[in-house]
């Protein structure tokens, strides 16, 4: 039996299969309308006890019971602590057994980092002493007192943050249970800059009897883990207003969201929900700037925005000719025909169509789509490259799930290996391509759930290699032997099985060679769930739960030994928590040579805060 | 695969698309700053991106040209897209990079290249990629980050055929344009505008209300549907053939209806010049009919016309029409007014879900009467279609049964037998197979 929070701890990233999108075609190209139940129609008894399970108590999840109960407690006691409250109104959330907790701050900190702007400080070990009721004002002193400043007149931060990642009921007090929890405090620093501080709290809870319900409260903290960080200002501004706003259906299109225009936009252009719609930029002009391509909703048409010499857009996407209403994914700006300007290839449900541009930015559309009658799936990202080294692009594209009324249930959630395959279409000039998938060693592996794919020579030997991240298992690394390629992802340590949505390519650590920062997704709920051994029954054995577990990790961050073989770093690297996220990037924001990471996250945010499933 | 498995998937769909749930939502984005002894600093809060919408894809691209890379942004969530601009308090020098592959034995977008670039001391390496990070695609344009850089050793440009170009006497900050047909490289003048730097706003929030025109993907037919009039409780579409008909819901205690029938009032003639019949149906429950041509009377609309929603309608409307074109949603409460705009034969072609300007109204019905070949729907939605895909007949036909609208779903049983998608081709119409 799965638990509600057991569905969810599984990626589950459906997006086209089954939150949203065109379904359906079943034999004859052709999304069909609705995906889940017809009107008049009732849950079967199977759903709707799925639905019910998800309460805890009812599924006799324990240990997240205790978490929704720790979760509120802790929220509370660390926004009190940010505002430097009494002792007393601390002392709330103690519990009668309180045994202490730690410093809040390592008594010893080491800089490990100063740019001019921003400086970082880690822990250089982490003391075990423990501190008893009376001594917490001295503790939270030291927390808040970086922050504030003179003109503030006190000291405290003024953003908290908390998630409870692991939740495990004591083996031996079965009102005891155990948390580890990330606590954040941000704000303004003392020296008119800002502050954030990146914790990790081990803390044991006492389950007390309230009526009418249960309380929990603090027995011991520890600090398990540190990072201060003080940036003179912060890195980035927004500008999308300044930027957009003159384009005439800013508001009406771009400040509505998928889950809006689900309930907006007629199901037959393909029902979006989970909203994995992309983006591409490019000069399509000539003028020297970078213009924007927004994909779009089916029914909206596709917006081609020129850049301005004063910075913002004009919209031109009738004039361009990339007005198209299909339910666009991905787009990418490549020229094909090796004219010197930028054709573009657009994917909207299994067909691809390029568009040859004539220099100005106005395209014609081939509406002989790139489609292959097997593939009823759904085409995620595109890539392109040269891989037959004759001089033109060739494209390369994801396909994620079949489509239909349930897209494809994944099987086995950890390692799916049931999906359609990815395509691998061929430039032979003149408009003709040639799908060669399986000529050239791509079929090999080919059934994974991929939502994105890179090119790049992994093992230095100047020929391009293949790397596929997918959902819900392994990801493929195929190397390119005199041009044909094989999957080596497994020998070579990138096969990273997890929930993979996107991926970045760069020499991270600036050793001469292609590194991958692969997304995936980190989800609490995942990792609280996966780590249970008596009640989650989908993992039978320690080596299925820990593939659970690893699923719900976080990002990856693979180095390469400078062969094409790499290590997983991520654990060490401080870059593995990039929440439930889909296409992180890698780029340098401080121009010191070194790749950072951008990783935007978040699944479904319901059109009410009720909370997570 | 298990029942209970699949019974899983099922429910949580049912629970974020049709209950609105959230799952992993309003996670705020994270920033990790390279701090190049292997170890991130998650600065997430310190970078000012970490909106909490639900992050999709993100590119890089120098938007105002000045060494600093920028990030656009683009969300499940309104806004869908965002544009972040580096302000970096103390970045390094930078190199900027554009590629020109010869075209014959390596592609001319150079996609694939790898840049090396040599100061003292360091190295720095950046491949073209054609598309990276999940749906996006970065600027072509390479950025190299050089640190505290002074002097450049040397610029090595690894072409994908296998050649190499190697670059002396090019300059930190600089920005360079090198050609694989020719020696060298060029420099290129910043492209950068001021207003970046002097205007920023946060977006606005997204509209809450319920205001929105739908343009539909394909007709919906709506002849045999009965409307009930004042007059006549057995009046059907079909008996206001022949002009385009606009029938506006509305309810008694609803204020945005009365300023759309104060609009009505003092513009409607403009509707009328265009020969479309604006037809007031009152939803109130029940209608008091007294009351709701008093109404309609105080602003002076016609009466004649008019009718009100009944049970039947309403279910028609609102829990067959609704879940075949959106699908099921608990608790909707319809939006009022809702105007739906009809040809002349009585299709549904636009929804307006709240209040509608007039004039939005008169510029959708002078493309449903003008000349133009193409088709009515891609005009009115403002772009092109390349496939014309048919509305699934044989589903609204069960949505309708399951409703006890027997009728109607007979209807619609008949309408399936003739569905088959299209393409147009210069203007024409082919069928695609069945």
């Amino acid at each position: 039996m799965l638990a509600h929070r057991t569905i969810a701890l599984r990626a589950l990233v459906l997006a086209g299969a089954v939150l949203g999108s065109a379904s359906a075609a079943q034999d004859d190209d052709r999304p069909s309308d609705i995906l889940y139940l017809a009107p008049g129609e009732v849950p079967t008894a199977g759903i709707r006890a799925s639905i019910e399970r998800r309460a805890p108590k009812t599924a006799g999840w324990r240990s997240e019971e205790m978490h929704d109960l720790a979760y509120p407690e802790l929220k509370a006691f660390v926004e009190r602590v940010a505002r430097n409250v009494s002792v007393n109104e601390l002392s709330r959330y103690l519990a009668p057994s309180f045994a202490g907790t730690t410093h809040f701050v390592p008594e010893s900190l080491e800089q490990v980092f100063d740019d001019g702007s921003t400086r970082v400080r880690i822990a250089k070990s982490y003391s075990t002493k423990t501190y008893g009721r009376d001594d917490i004002p001295k503790l939270v002193a030291e927390l808040t007192a970086p922050f504030g400043g003179p003109r503030a007149g006190s000291s405290s931060p003024t953003g908290t943050k908390v998630k409870l990642f692991t939740s495990v009921v004591d083996p031996v007090y079965p009102r005891r249970f155990n948390t580890r929890a990330l606590v954040r405090f941000d704000g303004k620093a003392d020296d008119d800059g800002l502050l954030q501080i990146n914790s990790e709290w081990d803390i044991s809870w006492e389950v007390l009897e309230r009526e009418p319900d249960e309380i929990a409260r603090i027995r011991t903290i520890a600090l398990v883990r540190y990072e201060d960080i003080r940036a003179r200002a912060p890195i980035f501004a927004e500008i999308t207003d300044a930027v957009l706003s003159g384009v005439p259906r800013y508001a009406s299109e771009f400040l509505l969201g998928s889950g809006e225009y689900h309930f907006r936009t007629d199901s037959l252009n393909g029902n979006v929900y989970s909203g994995l719609v992309g983006i591409a930029i490019g000069d399509v002009n000539g003028d020297g700037r970078d213009d924007l391509f927004v994909p779009q909703h089916g029914g909206l048409p596709n917006r081609m925005l020129i850049h301005r010499a004063d910075g913002t857009v004009e919209d031109v996407s009738e004039k361009s000719g990339l007005a198209v209403l299909e339910d666009t994914h991905s787009a990418l700006f490549l020229d094909v025909d090796n004219d010197g300007d930028q054709d573009i290839a657009l994917s909207w449900f299994n067909s691809i169509v390029i568009g040859t541009n004539d220099g100005t930015g106005t395209f014609a559309l081939d509406r002989r789509a790139l489609v292959d009658r097997d593939t009823i799936g759904e085409i995620k990202s595109l890539a392109a490259a040269d891989w037959d080294a004759d001089g033109d692009l060739d494209l390369y594209a994801c396909v994620y799930s079949n489509l239909g009324p349930l897209g494809t249930i994944p099987v086995p959630y950890y390692d799916a290996t049931n999906a359609p395959g990815n395509l691998a279409w061929r430039n032979d000039g003149e408009g003709v391509w040639t799908n060669v998938t399986d000529e050239i060693g791509l079929g090999e592996n080919n059934n994974k759930f991929s939502y994105a794919a890179i090119f790049d020579d992994f093992d230095n030997d100047r020929d391009l290699d293949l790397y596929v991240v997918n959902d819900f298992g392994r990801n493929n690394l195929y190397r390119n032997d005199d041009g044909r390629f094989h999957d080596v992802a497994v020998e070579a340590g990138a096969d990273d099985m997890a929930a993979g949505m996107g991926v970045s390519a760069a020499d991270i650590d600036n050793d001469g060679d292609v590194d991958l920062y692969v997304t995936n997704m980190w989800s609490s709920a995942g990792r609280r769930i996966a780590t249970q051994d008596g009640n989650f029954r989908a993992a039978r054995d320690a080596e299925t739960r820990e593939n659970y577990l690893r699923h719900a990790r976080g990002n990856t961050l693979l180095l390469n030994r400078g062969d094409g073989t790499f290590d997983d770093v991520t654990v060490e690297s401080g870059a593995m928590n990039g929440g439930w996220a889909w296409g992180a990037l890698t780029v340098d924001l401080n121009n010191d040579g070194f790749e950072d990471v951008y990783s935007p996250n978040g699944f479904i945010s319901g059109d009410k805060n009720t909370g997570d499933l | 695969m298990s029942d209970e498995y699949a019974d899983a998937w099922a429910a949580t769909r049912i629970l974020t698309v049709q209950e609105g749930m959230s799952w992993s939502g309003f996670e705020r984005n994270h920033t990790f700053l390279n701090l190049g002894n292997g170890r991130f600093a998650d600065v997430s809060r310190l970078s000012n991106a970490d909106v909490d919408g639900d992050g999709r894809a993100v590119a890089s691209v120098d938007w105002d040209d000045d060494g600093k890379l920028d990030l656009v942004l683009k969300n499940r969530t309104a806004p869908r897209v965002q544009i972040f601009h580096n302000r970096y308090p103390s970045s390094g020098s930078f190199l900027s990079v554009d590629l020109v592959g010869n075209g014959t034995t390596c592609n001319r977008d150079a996609i694939n290249a790898r840049v090396l670039v040599e100061t003292q001391g360091a190295r720095f390496q950046q491949t073209l990629h054609g598309g990276e990070g999940f749906l996006a695609q970065s600027s072509k344009r390479l950025h190299f980050g050089l640190g505290d850089a002074t002097e450049i050793e040397r610029v090595t440009v690894q072409w994908p055929d296998g050649t190499d170009t190697v670059l002396d006497g090019v300059e930190p900050n600089s920005r360079i344009v090198v050609d694989q047909s020719s020696e060298g490289h060029v420099v290129r003048a910043a492209t950068k505008s001021g207003l970046l730097t002097s205007t920023a706003h946060a977006p606005p929030l997204a509209q809450s209300g319920p205001s929105s025109r739908v343009v539909l993907g394909a007709p919906l037919p709506m002849a045999p549907v009965r409307i009930p009039s004042f007059k006549n409780p057995e009046r059907r579409v079909s008996d206001l053939a022949g002009a385009p008909v606009l029938l506006m819901l509305w309810s008694s205690d609803c204020t945005a209806c009365m300023r759309e029938f104060l609009a009505l009032r003092q513009q409607g003639r403009r509707l009328d010049r265009l020969g479309l019949r604006v037809v007031t149906m009152n939803a109130d429950h029940p209608t008091d009919a007294a009351a709701a041509i008093a109404r309609l009377e105080r602003y002076d609309l016609d009466t004649a016309d008019a009718g009100f929603v009944d049970d039947r309608l309403d279910s028609v409307l609102w829990r067959t029409f609704y879940h075949h074109l959106f699908g099921p949603r608990t608790n909707l409460s319809p939006p009022s007014p809702t105007s739906l705009l009809l040809d002349s034969e009585g299709r549904l072609l636009v929804l307006y879900m709240g209040q509608v300007d007039l004039r939005t109204i008169e510029v959708d019905v002078k493309q449903i009467l003008a000349e133009d070949e193409r088709p009515l729907l891609d005009r009115l939605s403002g772009g092109y279609r390349l496939v014309h895909y048919p509305r699934d007949f044989t589903r609204l036909a069960d949505a309708c049964t399951a409703r006890g609208h027997e009728e109607l779903a007979a209807y619609y049983r008949e309408l399936a037998e003739d569905a088959v998608p299209f393409l147009f081709l210069d203007g024409e119409r082919q069928d695609l197979r069945r």
